[in-house]
């Protein structure tokens, strides 16, 4: 297979083009409280042909590797015949080009383990939430597991070779008294060891406990509020609220974009440093090179409040005139690679978690996530926990509480950084434009915002 | 393979069903105003169930090799399956259903960038500065079913989609208009719908307003109600009630809703993007009525819920490698008496097009919160401008018992909606 896509990659008749190859297995549980719902394997494999021909992208995606040889031929023709319909013509920004095998560094492999032995260790952890309250109506498991193996060679050169992991799920406890459902999540994800599936009781009880307690806890007063928010919503918080506006392709053609987004600009308060790498080793977002075949590199996107950066694929690197950062990432064969995160979050700082609650009279602390959403300017996203801090004490537990904003002033309205920095993978990902859920992850310390708008009741 | 996969599951002493599906996709595409390139994708692959006594096994592939390896692995996750008490279906009369057009497959790209342009001409006549993608997009499935006990049929569908998406910035203010049609005959796009949408909302969102926290009388357009019935579609979904979480569980044919509100789902709809003959276990397509003038009539369900719950079934989805599951087609929410100038002229509202965020809300619970990502303040049946920085916050079973639906409806992808008042709304502002 190598050589074969190495020599027919080897065009000099295009400006630019690149084979995609992918391949792999995966396997999928989903066991619904006490019945096995979902157990399945499957294997995939697919490949796309992606060329610039006279500025000009085609793009044409097969599961039938036999045509690789027509499909680079369709693909250059669809560019070709497409010439006359393009006024603006595009470019990639220069890469050296590279050549690498990289294998899955994998600690505990997740297809050494039987199906058998997930699907008991699954069913244990449901039972285990239904056997702590009669109130917990049902509990989910859901566990995926993806091994794929990504060959990629352009007309530069380059050959990549890449394995990668990826483990995915989460326990869900849903509490009900007839009136009222809540849910809560036990989240687990890796790049690198099944161990983060195992080991679950002890959250799984916490969990199911607050699902309960949740039915018994009241809705806060909608309006504006100081708010604490914890690590894992403020991974979400980092990766809606600012991650996705520092994607390249949401700014490079956007004169009014490109001076609110400028490098230099005074964007968050001074506390504040935002960070998207691929290097963090373990995590679901770590990626050594992107789907473009560039090696990834650490991004500073806010450095002492001062926007530092963007995340890049090589053709708004091109057009913006900067350095491609390897975030270009598709989610499978079927995409054109897109500046997508990896590993997102906001470094710890100085600040002490507690300081922060004794400094609130009245606010709310927001702990956990069940995901969250933007468009650019509006973010809302949805918390698990919350409770009502009362004069520098936490007092009353919350129920479905939603925090949103502005994310402009709310980045500027960041008044803490806690020391207590962590990184907790979910079992979730990201989605953009149709390409949904490609691996991420994100973290952050505990984050003081002096004003968030929390919806509820009048 | 229909063939050898029937030889191997009886040899197996199994019974089994082959579900083959072949995708061709083509897109044209535009982004920040111009004319990007085109895409064009074709997939394959098959997925096999197989039963042993009341065990059911799962598995699939891309491509058409290696049938015999995925029966084998359907057939050794077997052992893991929790009992079902429902056969694969047998030969049944299928249903015709106009959801397969030539001149979606014939239409030329030139024609689709035409559009493009056009389009986007008509939204810069109201805000030059406005960033406007547009994409085209056709799809061409097919997909066949065959099981042991005798269901042999095949169907193909066409399903063209046009999105159009505008992005206007300014220092502290950000404007983002997004709506798409689908269908699955050429004839039955509605463009003018979707430039009167960007017109009415370009031009409502010159001016911002602000609004205390408080509650509205709140008027859904069609193009919100998608995520204003996001949690009644959970609580429909047999699957949770089954599961035990959905909130309807044990209300069938109970009043719950206002007696004005109709829901119907309709895989038989002509020229619905989700429309189609048999559902993805093999039953012939029908209409049914989920809520019927707010009395609960039906659940969505697959053989599995339906054996379960003692309804039909025929409501089965799935995509290559998802075992079939319940879920909505086409659905129509039935059209009031109320006019819509009426509904905008009862003195102080909040028009909502869409909102942000609810799909991770707590649906199973209910509730309907966000940010109202577009939204108009509406005074004696003129728009006074755009409310931003708003929150929504609503449960389903109680706001939608006291509604008025407007007698104006828009058919937009999956739903066919009204406009839908709610007099009581709690939001929250900064």
């Amino acid at each position: 297979m190598e050589e074969k896509i190495r020599e027919l990659t080897r065009r000099n008749d295009v400006d630019y083009l690149e084979v995609r190859i992918e391949d792999g297995v995966e396997s999928n549980i989903v066991i619904e409280s006490k019945d096995v719902e979902v157990v399945k394997q499957g294997n995939f494999i697919g490949g796309n042909v992606r060329v610039l021909v006279d500025g000009v992208w085609g793009f044409v995606y097969f599961t039938d590797l036999d045509k690789l040889p027509e499909k680079i031929d369709y693909a250059i023709d669809q560019a070709r015949s497409m010439k006359n319909f393009v006024h603006s013509k595009t470019g990639l920004a220069y890469v050296k080009p590279v050549e690498a095998k990289i294998r899955a560094k994998v600690k505990k492999d997740p297809f050494k383990v039987s199906l058998s032995d997930k699907v008991k260790l699954l069913k244990y952890y449901t039972e285990l939430a239904l056997s702590f309250d009669k109130r917990i109506v049902s509990a989910t498991a859901y566990y995926k597991d993806k091994f794929k193996t990504l060959r990629f060679a352009n007309s530069e050169g380059t050959y990549i070779e890449q394995e990668i992991l990826d483990i995915g799920g989460y326990i869900l406890p849903r509490a009900s008294n007839g009136k009222i459902t809540e849910r809560t999540m036990v989240p687990f994800g890796s790049s690198e060891t099944y161990e983060v599936v195992e080991n679950l009781e002890l959250e799984i009880r916490q969990k199911s406990e607050l699902a309960v307690a949740l039915l018994g806890a009241e809705q806060p007063v909608g309006g504006e509020y100081p708010v604490i928010i914890d690590q894992h919503l403020g991974g979400v918080f980092i990766h809606e609220a600012f991650g996705h506006l520092s994607e390249a392709d949401f700014i490079f053609e956007n004169e009014r974009l490109k001076k609110i987004m400028k490098i230099g600009n005074k964007i968050g308060s001074d506390i504040l440093n935002v960070v998207d790498t691929g290097d963090i080793q373990g995590k679901r977002g770590a990626l050594l090179y992107d789907d473009e075949g560039v090696r990834t590199r650490s991004v500073n996107l806010i450095k002492n409040g001062i926007l530092s950066g963007h995340l890049h694929t090589r053709e708004t690197a091109f057009k913006m005139n900067e350095e491609p950062t390897g975030n270009a990432r598709a989610v499978n064969f079927r995409f054109a690679p897109i500046p997508r995160m990896r590993t997102t979050f906001i470094q710890g700082g100085n600040g002490k978690f507690e300081d922060f609650i004794k400094d609130i009279k009245k606010g709310i602390y927001a702990k956990g996530s069940f995901g969250g959403q933007t468009n650019g300017e509006l973010f809302t996203f949805v918390s698990e926990e919350s409770y009502l801090i009362e004069n520098g004490e936490i007092t009353k537990l919350l129920r479905d509480v939603s925090l949103s904003g502005n994310v402009f002033e709310t980045l500027k309205n960041i008044v803490g950084v806690a020391d207590d920095f962590t990184i907790r993978d979910t079992g979730g990902g990201c989605g953009k434009g149709g390409q949904s859920p490609l691996p991420v992850s994100h973290g952050a310390p505990h984050v003081y915002i002096s004003k968030v708008v929390v919806g509820g009741k009048k | 393979m229909r063939e050898k996969f029937l030889k191997l599951v009886k040899e197996s002493g199994a019974s089994g069903e082959l579900f083959i599906i072949k995708s061709k996709h083509r897109s044209v595409n535009f982004e920040n105003d111009k004319f990007k390139g085109v895409d064009e994708g074709e997939t394959s692959g098959f997925a096999v169930r197989v039963k042993k006594g009341n065990r059911i096994g799962f598995s699939y592939a891309t491509g058409d090799s290696n049938l015999e390896e995925v029966v084998n692995s359907a057939l050794e996750v077997l052992q893991f399956s929790k009992p079902y008490d429902f056969e694969f279906s047998g030969n049944q009369e299928v249903p015709k259903v106009r959801c397969y057009d030539d001149a979606i497959i014939n239409e030329s790209r030139e024609k689709a960038i035409d559009l493009g342009h056009e389009l986007i001409d008509y939204i810069h006549s109201f805000n030059n500065d406005m960033k406007v993608s547009f994409s085209q997009t056709t799809n061409f499935i097919e997909e066949s079913l065959t099981t042991t006990n005798g269901f042999n049929s095949v169907f193909k569908k066409t399903i063209k989609t046009i999105s159009l998406g505008g992005f206007y910035t300014e220092e502290g203010n950000f404007l983002e208009i997004y709506a798409e049609q689908s269908r699955s005959l050429n004839s039955l796009f509605d463009i003018e719908t979707l430039k009167e949408k960007f017109k009415t909302n370009i031009l409502a969102s010159r001016r911002n307003v602000s609004i205390k926290s408080g509650n509205y009388p709140v008027i859904f357009t069609p193009f919100a109600i998608d995520s204003l019935l996001l949690p009644l579609l959970v609580a429909l979904n047999g699957k949770n009630v089954v599961a035990g979480f959905s909130l309807l569980k044990g209300k069938l044919t109970k009043k719950i809703l206002s007696p004005n509100f109709t829901i119907i789902d309709n895989p038989l709809l002509s020229g619905g993007a989700y429309s189609f003959p048999f559902d993805d276990e093999g039953i012939p397509a029908m209409r049914k009525e989920l809520i019927s003038k707010g009395q609960l009539l039906n659940y969505f369900a697959n053989l599995d819920v339906a054996s379960k719950l003692g309804i039909r079934a025929g409501n089965a989805q799935r995509s290559l490698s998802t075992p079939p599951a319940p879920s909505s087609s086409n659905l129509i929410v039935q059209p009031g008496d109320t006019p819509l100038s009426d509904m905008l002229s009862t003195g102080r509202a909040i028009l909502v097009e869409s909102l942000m965020g609810v799909s991770m809300g707590n649906l199973s619970g209910g509730f309907v919160s966000g940010n109202v990502e577009m939204g108009f303040l509406v005074e004696n049946g003129k728009i006074i401008g755009r409310v931003k920085d708003v929150m929504i916050n609503l449960n389903v079973f109680e706001k939608l018992k006291d509604i008025a639906i407007s007698k104006e409806n828009i058919w937009i992808s999956k739903f066919i909606a009204p406009y839908i008042y709610v007099p009581d709304v709690s939001l929250s502002a900064k």
